[in-house]
């Protein structure tokens, strides 16, 4: 190997590293908030509001004199829980009807199922996302036992429009694994269709979708982090990374720029985690896929 | 291709049809009347039954929704605002064009940088550019473009006073101004895709450098310029132009983050304030417009591909 392609190499795998210590660092402070943060994120202490960075706030305060460290870390619950969360259901969502329709190519259901895809796919999945939030509303609904909150909300929505891509790569590569002869052998054998779909086709279709769901819980940072800001998301006092910033909009004139810096900062830092694993993952899992972004 | 662009424009319609009717439906189950938020909490109840009289909110919603796309359909009619009572259609006429002016400013922005940073770090492979794209391709796409306007703002608006914070003064109030103010929206909004096509420019190009026509271009001796230009550049940027084309639709969704930020008056800050006030004609007419022109970008999207790549379209 030529020694380029060896720090190629070296390079590709220090940065899937980096990536799992970023998002690992991410999660355990997410994990361990209530021990992590110096103070209660939600404690207003109008004395020491719009304080700078400092021994005492080592990001500064806020318009309410909240503690800006402890509101980002507390922040980093409600992000990671809401990123992951979609991205769980929409690749349970996307798989399970990718499974069915590439088992059961030929038939009705197959057709139905893509051309469900096809729909979804043509829909501007952000706008509706809006539209749909903003008619509901953030509030809680109670459907019988049942309540529904802003996150519950938040996981529904960003996890359907996860859906129908998550779905159509399953598909893909669930139409050639049916067809392929070792599927064809243990049918013959006399498996059921059930284990041939767990136990055979689901295992080898699912590399480029753990691929695709990783990048997808970025774009879940970044899109939950949008919706938060632009107040149909996660509801105040609540913290999160979007609400923070929304905040930060009133203080950027009169040059309290630390609000406006480190939520933001924490959600790139995060975010570049998780697409240096994504990354990571697609040259090992995927190295056919080129390009494969959340494209949202 | 003539039985595909009629299937697509099938598919077009249906999308369009349905997700109107999915949020006019939802806007109509939901509990609160919008008259009780245009005309306050302790309005009379006769003073509600007669706005939705006024407004046909007391007409059962298949005969409203009836009523509403023969009005868009056969007068290009959207109802008016319950708040300002004005023509939506106006609104839309006013709005649109910032809208669209922003996602062709940013897309034309995106292809500027991102096609020669991909071409030039191909072409030079683990290079300098080659090593800044890889750098840029991950930040670019994990910085949030609302934040990164919260940013530039303060770098260069509230500290320098190099670009304006915001608001959008008409061209014809002077193209400088208006152009400076689209300079830091238009930058946020293309920065995603930026990142996203500079990458994707690179393989692209790594993939034909890797054919065999290029190859025996090359054999064949033509010069440089023209192996560049005809064998490789031609046949890398089809699959660019798709994905451009794409790009322009999903950046309907940001618009409406980054016109918030900017405070550009633009169909995606109307459609979020109105979706506060519960405006519903006027996010009716928003939506619809957003959703035709993104089924249409995908539409040229594909059909870009298929024109420009003759194997797919047999």
């Amino acid at each position: 190997m030529k020694r380029q392609a060896i720090f190629a190499r070296l390079g590709q795998y220090s940065s899937g590293v980096a990536g799992l210590v970023l998002l690992g660092a991410m999660v355990l402070v997410a994990l361990l908030a209530p021990f992590a943060a110096p103070s209660d994120p939600l404690a207003l202490d109008l004395a020491s509001k719009l304080l700078p960075p400092s021994s005492d706030h080592l990001l500064g305060t806020d318009q309410a004199g909240r503690d800006l460290l402890s509101r980002i870390i507390w922040g980093a619950r409600e992000s990671l829980l809401i990123a992951f969360g979609s991205v769980f259901f929409g690749t349970l969502f996307g798989v399970s009807l990718g499974l069915i329709a590439g088992y059961k190519q030929g038939t009705v259901i197959e057709n139905v199922i893509t051309r469900v895809f096809d729909l979804f796919f043509s829909i501007p999945m952000l706008v509706l996302a809006i539209a749909l939030i903003g008619i509901i509303g953030t509030g809680s609904i109670s459907l019988g036992p049942l309540t529904i909150d802003d996150q519950a909300k938040l996981i529904g929505l960003i996890a359907f429009s996860f859906t129908p891509a998550l779905g159509r790569i399953t598909y893909a590569a669930a139409l050639v694994e049916s067809r392929s002869d070792y599927v064809r052998a243990k049918r013959s054998q006399g498996a059921s269709p059930l284990e041939l779909v767990v136990l055979e086709i689901l295992p080898n279709s699912i590399p480029p979708v753990i691929v695709q769901a990783t990048l997808f819980i970025g774009v879940a940072v970044i899109v939950e982090a949008s919706l938060s800001f632009i107040g149909l998301g996660v509801q105040p006092p609540t913290p999160s990374w979007g609400t923070m910033l929304a905040d930060a909009r009133n203080y950027i004139f009169s040059g309290e720029w630390w609000i406006a810096l480190f939520p933001g900062l924490a959600i790139c830092l995060t975010v570049v985690g998780i697409n240096l694993i994504g990354d990571a993952m697609r040259d090992m899992l995927d190295p056919r896929a080129g390009v494969r972004s959340g494209f949202i | 291709m003539a039985e595909f662009l009629l299937r697509r424009l099938l598919l077009a319609a249906i999308v369009v049809l349905t997700v109107s009717f999915v949020i006019f439906i939802l806007a109509r189950l939901v509990p609160t009347s919008p008259a009780l938020l245009v005309l306050g909490a302790d309005a009379a109840p006769a003073e509600i039954a007669a706005f939705e009289q006024e407004h046909g909110l007391d007409l059962p919603i298949a005969i409203q929704y009836a009523h509403w796309l023969r009005g868009v359909v056969t007068r290009f009619d959207f109802g008016t605002s319950y708040v300002s009572g004005r023509s939506v259609t106006d609104e839309m006429i006013r709005t649109v064009p910032v809208t669209f002016e922003l996602i062709i400013v940013s897309m034309l922005l995106c292809l500027v940088i991102a096609v020669p940073f991909g071409v030039l770090s191909a072409a030079y492979p683990n290079g300098p550019l080659d090593h800044a794209l890889r750098i840029f391709s991950v930040l670019g796409v994990s910085t949030p473009g609302f934040w990164l306007g919260l940013i530039l703002i303060l770098v260069f608006s509230v500290r320098a006073h190099w670009l304006p914070p915001g608001d959008l003064p008409p061209i014809r109030d002077g193209v400088l101004a208006h152009v400076r103010a689209l300079v830091l929206p238009a930058f946020c909004l293309a920065i995603y895709y930026t990142a996203m096509i500079s990458r994707m420019t690179r393989s692209s190009v790594l993939e034909v450098l890797g054919q065999d026509y290029v190859r025996t271009a090359v054999a064949m001796g033509l010069s440089r310029r023209r192996i560049w230009l005809v064998y490789i550049l031609k046949n890398a940027m089809i699959p660019i132009v798709s994905v451009a084309a794409m790009a322009c639709g999903y950046m309907f969704g940001w618009a409406i983050v980054i016109e918030q930020v900017f405070n550009l008056p633009g169909i995606c800050r109307s459609l979020l304030a109105a979706i506060f006030s519960r405006d519903y004609n006027i996010v009716q007419a928003a939506v619809l417009v957003v959703t035709i022109a993104f089924v249409s970008l995908n539409m040229l999207a594909d059909a870009a591909f298929r024109i420009l790549n003759p194997r797919v379209s047999k």
